[in-house]
């Protein structure tokens, strides 16, 4: 019977050495390597992979776009852990972005992440938190299917049982939302419920573009 | 009294976006090392801060290229603010190391604080999709009891059998919550380097901060 598999991502930049420790002391059925630069086949880094026999993909991302770049990353993680992958995300290597990158996907995932800049660091992650886990269903679609911001009148009109302004009570006490005067008192997304809804639009734009 | 947080480390300009685009604040406070040109942008933060009437705090990183160690001196400040009745609006990520950033933003998941990206060219504050999960709710008491006994005794890794002697509890319920919490990769089975026919416990010490045992 075949055991549980495991998924390594490693961040990259330029040195085969940035990746070397995670390999050496992380199982890995298959590599995943995250880069923002063009990769040449004659590459150091590939010729290693090859050398060692390491089954390997590389994941190139746009280095200015940290959310879309982890959203990329996060869509590696979970197409594994779907098939029963087990996933670690090795943050060492690659530029700063890129390890914020890779980390936020971690978080959003779940996945075990790892550092080997001083010796080795590795945080089990108990439970993933990104938007798509921590977000109730919802409140997502309340988030996605409203026009921000939102006159706070307009909601004092709705019926006592009517379910929206008990949902966006549950999204300020989240700080996804927030009263702000403008001109009159208007429900406002904040930064972090900009940052879902942009998540929110992405992931469904990223998985229309695969299909 | 509003606070905002920020990593810093040779450029200002990563971290002064966010002071300007949160109202209210009255005091920040910088995480940064001892790298002269780290000094030189906390120079001119403390400029703009003056000129603001803001008050700035600094947090010396001894090792800015340690983690566990930046992740345990932020969230020490974080809970530090929060008690003195601070409202931290916002944690800036876009300074500092690579180890810096990377612990603020885990830092930022555990304590459900917004964090934000600052672009390197344009400026543009990127706010970052992050919600809070308390993960000491995550665990049930037994697991907790278990790993705060393998931490406690960190530096003699034990067998399942010791571990349920030790903790006067039946071998077959330790060994059922060490499958669960190896299963989450909490803690790990290995060879014990003194008797290869055992297999002991080892936790990370990254177990410190995610189970607030520090």
């Amino acid at each position: 019977m075949r055991g549980r598999r495991d998924l390594l991502i490693s961040t990259f930049g330029e040195e085969v050495s940035e990746i070397v420790a995670g390999l050496r002391s992380l199982p890995h059925d298959h590599l995943v390597l995250v880069t923002d630069s063009v990769l040449e086949e004659n590459a150091a880094i590939l010729s290693f992979l090859r050398r060692m026999g390491i089954r390997h993909e590389v994941l190139r991302v746009e280095p200015a776009d940290i959310t879309g770049s982890a959203m990329l990353i996060e869509r590696k993680v979970l197409e594994h852990i779907e098939n029963g992958w087990m996933a670690r995300v090795d943050i060492t290597g690659g530029s700063k972005l890129l390890s914020d990158a890779a980390m936020l996907a971690a978080l959003s995932t779940g996945a075990e992440v790892c550092c080997f800049e001083m010796g080795a660091r590795r945080f089990p992650l108990l439970a993933a938190m990104g938007v798509r886990e921590a977000l109730p269903r919802d409140l997502a679609e309340v988030l996605a299917s409203q026009i921000w911001p939102m006159s706070l009148d307009e909601v004092r009109k709705k019926d006592r049982d009517h379910p929206l302004p008990p949902m966006l009570m549950r999204m300020k006490r989240m700080d996804l939302v927030r009263l702000d005067d403008l001109g009159m008192p208007m429900l406002c997304l904040t930064k972090r419920g900009k940052a879902c809804l942009d998540w929110l639009i992405r992931t469904k734009e990223l998985s229309g573009s695969s299909e | 009294m509003v606070a905002i947080l920020g990593t810093l480390g040779f450029r200002a300009n990563s971290l002064l976006p966010t002071l300007e685009s949160t109202s209210g604040v009255d005091r920040v406070v910088v995480f940064s090392n001892d790298h002269p040109r780290a000094l030189e942008a906390l120079t001119e933060v403390q400029k703009v801060c003056s000129i603001m009437g803001i008050r700035l705090d600094r947090v010396v990183m001894p090792d800015a290229f340690d983690l566990l160690q930046a992740a345990k001196a932020m969230r020490a400040q974080i809970r530090q603010l929060k008690m003195e009745g601070h409202d931290i609006a916002v944690f800036n990520i876009a300074g500092g190391t690579k180890m810096m950033s990377a612990a603020a933003l885990l830092v930022c998941a555990m304590e459900g604080l917004n964090s934000v990206y600052v672009h390197d060219e344009t400026y543009r504050e990127i706010p970052l999709p992050l919600l809070k999960v308390d993960y000491s709710q995550l665990l049930t008491t037994s697991q907790k009891e278990i790993l705060t006994y393998l931490w406690m005794n960190r530096v003699k890794p034990m067998t399942q059998v010791e571990i349920a002697q030790g903790m006067g509890k039946h071998k077959a319920t330790i060994n059922h919550h060490i499958r669960i919490l190896e299963g989450k990769n909490i803690l790990h089975l290995v060879e014990d380097p003194h008797d290869r026919r055992k297999k002991v416990v080892r936790v990370d010490d990254a177990l410190e901060l995610m189970l607030e045992m520090d």
